[in-house]
C-alpha cells in the first residue's frame, strides 16, 4: 500500500522493560517475542491504518527506556503527533515514573500532541498487578491525558485499539485545525490528494 | 583475569573513622591496630593537603579525581607469583557490586529494569558525600535491587570520561573491527590497550568485566544475556560525547564490550601492583583531566610514610630479589612498564597499611590454570558467604590488609593464563570452608582477612596467630 493521505508520527516512551518494543512489534508484525534484546537509542516501525476512510501511515518511534539513552530519545520527541506513555501494571515504579515521562513529552513534543497512557502486561495474573486501572484512569484524568488503555503485547489485547484510537484523536485534531501539516506537528501529507487535502487542512486551520 | 573481588572497605579520606572497633581484641592487638591506623591517617593527611579544593563529590566528576577520596581497596591474586595485590575502585562500585553479586544474580531484568527514581536519587546523594563516607556503611534495607543496579550504572554514565577513556574509544572499536588470527590474539591486542589506560580506569574496567561475566552465567534466570548486559553498560564504559546522539555508535560499542566480557578471564590486572609504586602511572594518559594531579603522584617513594619491614617483605616473595626478570612480551610492552628500582622501595601507601605483625606463609598454593577459573567462579555463585553482607552489616571500620606487592612486573608470557583470583573475603572464607585440607593455603588466607571480618564471624581466636 503505497498511497496514503497522511503520515502521523508517534513516539513510545516509558521505563525500560515495560514492553514498548513488544507493543510496537505486536502492532506492526503481529508477533510477540519476550526474549527481546533491549532497545538501543531508538527503533522505528510503520504500519498503515485507515481512519474515517483516510489512509494513514503511522510512523512509530520506539525509544529506549534506559536512563543513559535519555538524551538520544528526547531528540526524537520533537514533532510527535502521538505519544504513548507505557508502564508495566506489575511494576509500580514504572507507573510512578509516568509523571516524569509526561513532563518530558510535554517539554519536548508539540503542545497539541495526543498523549495516551498505556498499562501493559494486562495478561499477567491479577496477583501480580501493582497498579489498578482505576488509579491509572484517575491519573490520566488529572493530568489531561486523553486516553487510557490496558494492553497486552503478549496476547495482543487492546494493542490495535491503542494505536488506532490515538490516530483517530490526531485525525480529529487535524480536522478541527488544531494540527496543521508540517514537520513540527508530526503530520505530513501523503502523495495522494496532496493538493486537495492540503487545502482542506489549511482551510481548517484558518477557522 | 580470573576473578576479582572483594570488598575490603577502607576509607582513606575520612579521619573520623579512626575509631576502629576492636572489641574482642587483646590490648596488644589494639595497640597494633591503632599504630597501624595512624599510618593510614598519616597517608590521609598527605592526601587532603594535596587534593583539590573542589567539592568532594563523586557523581559527574572524573574518576581520577573522585578515586582519591572515595575509594575502596580490593584485592586480587597474581596467579603467576600467587601474591595478593591490591587495587582501588570507587566505593560506590565496590559497595553496589558486592550487593549485586550477592542478591542480583537471579533477578529477572537486572540492570535493565528501573528502580524507584526517588530512592535512586536518595542513594545517589548518600554515595555522593563524605558525610556518609561515600556510602561505605550504607544499609540496603530500604532499597531494592534495581535501585542499587541503577545507581551504580548512573555513576558510570555520569563519568565525564567513560571507564574506557575517550582517547581509547576509537582504538577499542578499531581493534574490534580488525581481523585477528584468533580470539586470543585479539584479546592480547585489547590487553595492550588496557595496559596503557590510567591505572584507576584499568581497575574499574576489569572489576566491571568480572562482575558482568559473573552475570552472564545466570542469564537464563535474569534474561539478561551477554549482549543485553553489553548494551546496558556500553554508555558508561565505551562511549564518546561526539557519538552521544548517534544510536549506531552504541551498537558498535556493544560487540566490543561483549567481546571483553566474554574473554574477561584472559585479561589481567595491572602488573603485580608495581604501578602503585611508580604512581605517575596512575595518571597515565588522562585526556581531559591531565591537570588533575593525583596527590600521590607528587610523592617520591622515599617521602611516603613507609615504615614496613623490608627484610620481612623480601622474605615473602621469592621473586622480589629477582632483579633480572625477562622482558614482557612485546604486545604487553607498554610505554613505561615500570620496573621496581629497588626491592626495598616502599609500596603504595595503601599497601603500607599492612598489618605489622601479619606473617605470611611463603608456601604458595599450586598455580591455577585458566580452566580452573571458571570452576572457581561457579563456586562463587554457590558460596553464600558474602562480602556484601559484611558491607551492609559491618559497623566497624574495616581495613584491608595485604602483603605489599614487592616483586617485579608480571612476566607472563602466556596471556591466556588467567592470573587473577577471586581473593575476596568471600572467597577467602569459602576456600577455608571448602578446602579445609589445603593446609598450606590457610595461613595465607587468614593473614589477609580483615579485622571486621573476624569480628563479624565471631572468631575469638587471636588475629595474628598462624
Amino acid at each position: 500500500m503505497s498511497s496514503y493521505n497522511y503520515i502521523i508520527k508517534y513516539i513510545i516512551v516509558g521505563d525500560s522493560g515495560v514492553g514498548k518494543s513488544c507493543l510496537l512489534i505486536q502492532f506492526t508484525d503481529k508477533r510477540f517475542n519476550a526474549g527481546r534484546e533491549l532497545t538501543i537509542g531508538v527503533e522505528f516501525g510503520t504500519r498503515f491504518i485507515s481512519v474515517d476512510d483516510k489512509q494513514i501511515k503511522l510512523q512509530i518511534w520506539d525509544t529506549a527506556g534506559q536512563e543513559s539513552f535519555r538524551s538520544i530519545t528526547q531528540s526524537y520527541y520533537r514533532g510527535a503527533a502521538g505519544a504513548l506513555l507505557v508502564y508495566d501494571i506489575s511494576r509500580r515504579e514504572s507507573f510512578e515514573h509516568i509523571s516524569t515521562w509526561l513532563a518530558d513529552v510535554r517539554r519536548h513534543a508539540n503542545p497539541h500532541t495526543t498523549i495516551v497512557l498505556v498499562g501493559n502486561k494486562s495478561d499477567l495474573d491479577e496477583s501480580k498487578r501493582q497498579v489498578t486501572s482505576e488509579e491509572a484512569e484517575r491519573f490520566a484524568k488529572e493530568n489531561g491525558i486523553a486516553l487510557f488503555l490496558e494492553t497486552s503485547a503478549k496476547s495482543a489485547s487492546n494493542v490495535e485499539e491503542v494505536f488506532v484510537k490515538t490516530a483517530e484523536n490526531v485525525y480529529e485534531k487535524i480536522k478541527s485545525g488544531e494540527f496543521t501539516s508540517n514537520e513540527t506537528s508530526g503530520i505530513r501529507l501523503g502523495p495522494v490528494q496532496k493538493s486537495s487535502l492540503s487545502e482542506e487542512t489549511q482551510g481548517g486551520a484558518c477557522c | 583475569m580470573g576473578t576479582i573481588s572483594t570488598e575490603d572497605m577502607s576509607i582513606s579520606s575520612n579521619s573520623n573513622s579512626n575509631t576502629t572497633q576492636t572489641s574482642g581484641l587483646t590490648a596488644p592487638q589494639k595497640t597494633l591496630i591503632k599504630a597501624w591506623w595512624k599510618k593510614v591517617i598519616a597517608t590521609v593527611k598527605v592526601d587532603n593537603k594535596l587534593s583539590l579544593s573542589a567539592d568532594k563529590t563523586v557523581f559527574g566528576l572524573p574518576l581520577l579525581h573522585s578515586i582519591q577520596y572515595a575509594h575502596t581497596t580490593i584485592s586480587y591474586r597474581d596467579e603467576i607469583t600467587n601474591t595478593p595485590c591490591m587495587a582501588v575502585i570507587p566505593t560506590i562500585i565496590a559497595k553496589c557490586g558486592s550487593y549485586l553479586k550477592e542478591k542480583g544474580l537471579q533477578i529477572e531484568g537486572i540492570f535493565r529494569l528501573s528502580g524507584n527514581s526517588k530512592r535512586i536519587g536518595h542513594l545517589q546523594s548518600l554515595f555522593d558525600t563524605s558525610d556518609t563516607q561515600y556510602g561505605v556503611y550504607l544499609n540496603w534495607d530500604n532499597y531494592n535491587i534495581h535501585d542499587v543496579a541503577n545507581v551504580m550504572r548512573r555513576f558510570l554514565n555520569y563519568l565525564p570520561e567513560p571507564v574506557i577513556p575517550l582517547n581509547y574509544y576509537q582504538l577499542f572499536k578499531a581493534t574490534m573491527e580488525t581481523e585477528f588470527v584468533s580470539a586470543d590474539v585479539k584479546t592480547q591486542a585489547f590487553q595492550s590497550l588496557i595496559d596503557k589506560m590510567p591505572l584507576a580506569h584499568q581497575f574499574l574496567l576489569l572489576y566491571l568485566l568480572d562482575l558482568l561475566s559473573i552475570f552472564t552465567l545466570t542469564s537464563h534466570l535474569t534474561r539478561m544475556d551477554i549482549s543485553c548486559l553489553a548494551s546496558v553498560f556500553a554508555p558508561g564504559i565505551l562511549s564518546h560525547p561526539d557519538d552521544a546522539l548517534n544510536p549506531s555508535s552504541y551498537k558498535q560499542s556493544q560487540p566490543v564490550l561483549e567481546f571483553l566480557i566474554k574473554h574477561q578471564h584472559k585479561f589481567r590486572m595491572p602488573s603485580s601492583g608495581i604501578p602503585f609504586v611508580k604512581s605517575e602511572c596512575m595518571l597515565r594518559p588522562p585526556l581531559q583531566v591531565h591537570t588533575i594531579q593525583h596527590p600521590l603522584s607528587t610523592l617520591t617513594p622515599s617521602s611516603l610514610p613507609y615504615t614496613g619491614n623490608d627484610t620481612f617483605n623480601n622474605s615473602i616473595h621469592p621473586l622480589c630479589s629477582n632483579t633480572a626478570a625477562p622482558s614482557p612480551p612485546s604486545l604487553f610492552a607498554t610505554k613505561s612498564t615500570p620496573v621496581l628500582s629497588s626491592p626495598s622501595a616502599p609500596p603504595y601507601p595503601f599497601q603500607d597499611t599492612m598489618f605489622p605483625t601479619t606473617t605470611l606463609s611463603s608456601t604458595a598454593p599450586s598455580p591455577s590454570s585458566s580452566s580452573s577459573t571458571d570452576i572457581r567462579r561457579k563456586k562463587t555463585l554457590t558460596g553464600k558467604t558474602s562480602a556484601s553482607m559484611s558491607t551492609s552489616t559491618s559497623t566497624s571500620t574495616s581495613t584491608s590488609m595485604s602483603t605489599p606487592s614487592f616483586y617485579l612486573p608480571n612476566t607472563n608470557s602466556d596471556p591466556r593464563v588467567a592470573w587473577l583470583e577471586r581473593s575476596t573475603r568471600t572467597s577467602i572464607l569459602r576456600r577455608e570452608r571448602q578446602q579445609p585440607n589445603q593446609k598450606s593455603s590457610v595461613p595465607r588466607w587468614k593473614s589477609i582477612r580483615t579485622v571486621s571480618t573476624m569480628e563479624r564471624d565471631g572468631l575469638n581466636t587471636p588475629i595474628f596467630t598462624q
